[in-house]
């Protein structure tokens, strides 16, 4: 009895879990291969209830019963694990065939279980009892065992010709799970034969199960890795918090029966309280130790990538970087190293767990490490120890120092900047090649992530540079502007005294001599009035020196000519100018050919355009050769403007000079030559106060055939 | 009956200038060397015309030019100013105490001068 009910409980745990395996499958993936795997854990289940109703059968007709049960569903094992077979391989014609057959005498043996023909009799023995195989029983061993060989020689098959390691890996466990199913389970048709053998193929489905689960967890198998984990975390909670409660319960019903219901409460209270905990507990140690290399990729880029946008520190970055990538990965340990491109060598930016790492870094070749990241990927230890070309050395301090992974990270594309370095993961499991993937990513954003928290801090440091720049900049502007107005105001009084001081003496030898000049004792001979005439000339050269000189630095300083029009005879004006330059025009019998109507009135500023015409018409008699003529006309444009033209047969202007013409204290080459005297600031002041008028001058001139200066002003009727 | 003339200049040459050339064609002229002896000769003489510098000591032309204004004795008297800044300001500043003729002193002949202040007295 003790035996029986050690199996029963056995039993149950068996399909307890075996269902809910199924389920799983089933819930979580639709493909054919679940939902084969769940007929075949179907047919399990049907097996061990059948087992289990066996051993408690009270008479000949329950156990007959009881064994057509069971094989009403191991009749179909065989043809359901071929099927699985050609789900997991593949399917061809013959094999269809094959299948076909396999449905087809399914049903035929199904049929005849029913009969004496299959079974009769029953075999009893020390752990239970079996109906005794006939005939039928017997053609269907033989057509179980050939489906069980063609099941395993598909799946051999596979393994042996399987290039992929995850999926001759998963082939792998796929035959051992089935293997032990087959022949352990395969002892429960011994009774049939009369042989009495211990139910350890009561055993099977579970050892079954679990090494599936294993694989499901390890490798991936069905795809349902994901919500397995959820599962079992949840079983295991369930289970570890079921059994102790279980037994404590047991021990208490048992002896103190009286306390049973507030007890069983109070467990009751206590479990509910600490499943969540419990829970998070099993999801962490899962995580570390089954599922190490289980994490959604989209998710974990999507953190990392928010985490180090708001990263703009280094100390930060590295911070996110592992806060991120441990409970992805698992590892014991992670460390960034740096390449110092002065001293050449590698230095120690973060370390999280490596012991020892900041003294041994600087061991580290950086010619080894440059053989290791030619092409830019990252390489785990096995890789670079396989690496001949790296030296033992190196080999040796990354053993010693448990560095399991670099990663590269180049910021400037021809130049390895930065590794990250991973020690073993908590599980012992190696980086599998998604994680290879997922961390060169990862390595890609970390690395833009840096390069922009290094520009962040130089343009920081800039910043404040340039802050102090601008200051003391703007101190020493403030001094020069300081110093810049003084030296205005000092050279507006020079002005000022220019203006005042030097005019008013010359005023008073202009009026004495004119006082002179009129002689009016009578008591000056002809020669000293002729050299006071002299004296008169000379001085009034000065006193137009002055002003021209007052008037540029009044165009200098950005001041506006104020005008004051008034109608005036233009040619009363030009008759004055002319009477001026009386003296020339005699001397060298130039002949003035003045076209402008007596009666010509225009409104502008007589003082300012008489001094236009002073410049104009001494300039021309100036540079005019004896007996020419000088010619002045005027006409008006369809702009609405007159315009007043001079013209004379005098130097001209060479060509290459015309450009500069108007420029302040331009004097062209052979002006120089004909008249010595001069400022060369008569045009540029002339123009400037044509300007003034809204109006503009011109002048066209061709070397030793004369120039046209013309100007014009707009018409105004007032 | 001479015309009188009062002449306001701080340089006593040009000042001498003007009164020879004033007093051959017959006015009687007085010379006052600052704007404050300017008003009070001004007030003693009751000139028919008064020439005036604008830059002098003690008080400036147009200060005096104001001042002289005040007076209902100078209310007729025609006033020519005389100057050698042809700054602008300084002529605005002028015109507001009525209408009188600015000229820059360099720019203009004995001659001219005694013409404009015939032209003023009408003679």
């Amino acid at each position: 009895m003790i035996e029986h009910s050690f199996t029963i409980f056995f039993s149950l745990f068996s399909l307890f879990f075996i269902i809910i395996l199924g389920l799983i499958v089933i819930r979580n993936g639709r493909q054919l291969i679940n939902r084969l795997f769940t007929l075949l854990n179907l047919i399990l289940i049907i097996w061990i209830f059948g087992s289990l109703m066996l051993l408690t059968a009270q008479n000949e007709a329950q156990i007959i019963f009881w064994d057509l049960f069971i094989y009403a569903g191991i009749i179909f094992w065989a043809a359901i694990q071929y099927h699985f077979s050609l789900a997991v391989t593949h399917f061809n014609f013959k094999r269809k065939i094959a299948l076909s057959i396999a449905y087809l005498l399914s049903f035929f043996f199904l049929i005849i279980s029913r009969t004496d023909f299959f079974a009769s009799g029953v075999f009893y023995y020390r752990y239970g009892s079996h109906t005794q195989a006939k005939l039928g029983h017997h053609l269907f061993m033989i057509f179980f065992a050939i489906y069980v060989a063609l099941f395993f020689y598909i799946l051999l098959k596979k393994y042996y010709q399987e290039k992929n390691k995850i999926e001759r890996s998963k082939t792998f466990y796929y035959i051992l799970g089935f293997s032990v199913l087959n022949f352990i389970g395969g002892t429960a048709f011994l009774p049939a034969y009369s042989i009495p053998i211990y139910p350890i193929f009561l055993a099977s489905p579970l050892i079954f199960s679990l090494i599936i689960t294993y694989s499901i967890v390890y490798l991936g198998l069905m795809n349902i890795k994901l919500i397995m984990r959820r599962y079992s975390v949840y079983l295991l909670s369930f289970v570890s918090l079921f059994i102790p409660a279980y037994l404590i319960l047991y021990y208490i019903y048992l002896f103190y029966f009286q306390y049973f219901f507030p007890i069983f409460i109070a467990i009751y209270i206590s479990s509910l309280i600490s499943f969540d905990p419990l829970k998070k507990k099993y999801y962490y140690l899962a995580n570390k130790y089954f599922f190490s290399s289980l994490y959604d990729t989209k998710n974990l880029i999507y953190k990392l990538n928010n985490d180090l946008r708001s990263s703009l520190e280094i100390k930060k970055i590295f911070h996110s970087v592992t806060k991120v990538l441990t409970p992805a990965f698992h590892f014991k340990s992670i460390a960034i190293i740096k390449f110092n491109e002065r001293q050449k060598e590698w230095s120690l930016l973060y370390n999280d767990s490596f012991p020892k790492l900041d003294l041994k870094i600087k061991h580290i070749n950086n010619n080894d490490i440059n053989k290791i990241f030619s092409n830019n990927q990252p390489v785990n230890s096995k890789t670079i120890q396989e690496n001949s070309e790296v030296t033992s050395m190196f080999k040796k301090h990354l053993k010693s120092l448990r560095i399991e992974l670099l990663i590269p990270i180049r910021i400037n594309k021809d130049k390895l900047n930065y590794l990250i370095l991973f020690g073993p993961k908590e599980s012992g499991d190696p980086y599998h090649k998604k994680d290879l993937q997922i961390l060169k990513i990862v390595a890609n954003e970390i690395g833009i992530a840096i390069e922009n928290a290094l520009l962040y801090q130089s343009v920081k440091r800039f910043n404040i540079k340039l802050q102090k720049e601008v200051a003391r900049a703007t101190t020493k502007l403030e001094i020069q502007n300081k110093t810049l107005v003084k030296l205005d105001e000092v050279k507006d009084e020079f002005i000022s005294i220019v203006s005042h001081q030097l005019r008013t003496p010359l005023t008073g030898i202009r009026w004495f001599t004119e006082i002179l000049i009129k002689n009016k004792d009578k008591n000056l001979n002809h020669k000293q009035i002729e050299m006071l005439q002299h004296i008169g000339a000379s001085n009034m050269s000065l006193i137009k020196l002055v002003n021209d000189l007052l008037d540029v630095s009044h165009i200098e300083t950005g001041h506006k000519f104020i005008i004051n029009k008034n109608n005036f005879l233009v040619n009363e004006l030009i008759n004055e100018v002319l009477k001026e330059n009386i003296y020339l025009i005699k001397k060298k019998k130039l002949m003035i050919d003045n076209k402008i109507k007596k009666d010509l009135v225009i409104y502008a500023d007589r003082d300012k355009i008489k001094q236009v015409w002073q410049n104009l018409i001494s300039n021309a008699t100036k540079y005019t050769d004896d007996q020419k003529t000088i010619q002045i006309y005027s006409r008006v444009n369809n702009k609405n403007q007159i315009v007043f033209y001079l013209k004379d047969e005098g130097v001209g202007i060479p060509q290459k000079e015309q450009a500069k013409l108007f420029n302040k204290f331009f004097r062209a080459n052979n002006a120089s030559l004909k008249h010595a005297e001069g400022t060369g600031l008569g045009l540029h002041i002339a123009r400037e106060l044509i300007r003034a008028h809204q109006g503009e001058m011109f002048f066209k001139s061709k070397e030793n055939r004369g120039s046209s200066f013309y100007f014009s002003l707009p018409i105004i009727k007032k | 009956m001479f015309t009188k003339i009062l002449i306001v200049e701080d340089d006593v040459n040009l000042a001498k200038a003007l009164s020879i050339s004033l007093a051959e064609e017959g006015f009687k002229v007085s010379i006052a060397y600052d704007g404050l002896e300017g008003l009070s000769l001004a007030e003693k003489h009751q000139p028919a015309l008064i020439l005036c510098d604008i830059n002098m000591p003690k008080m400036d032309g147009l200060t005096m030019l104001a001042e002289l204004r005040k007076n209902d004795w100078a209310k007729n008297i025609e006033v020519i100013m005389l100057t050698n800044y042809s700054d602008q300001q300084n002529i605005s500043q002028a015109l507001k105490h009525k209408a009188f003729n600015y000229l820059v002193k360099s720019d203009w002949n004995l001659e001219q001068i005694v013409e404009q202040v015939k032209k003023k007295l009408v003679i």
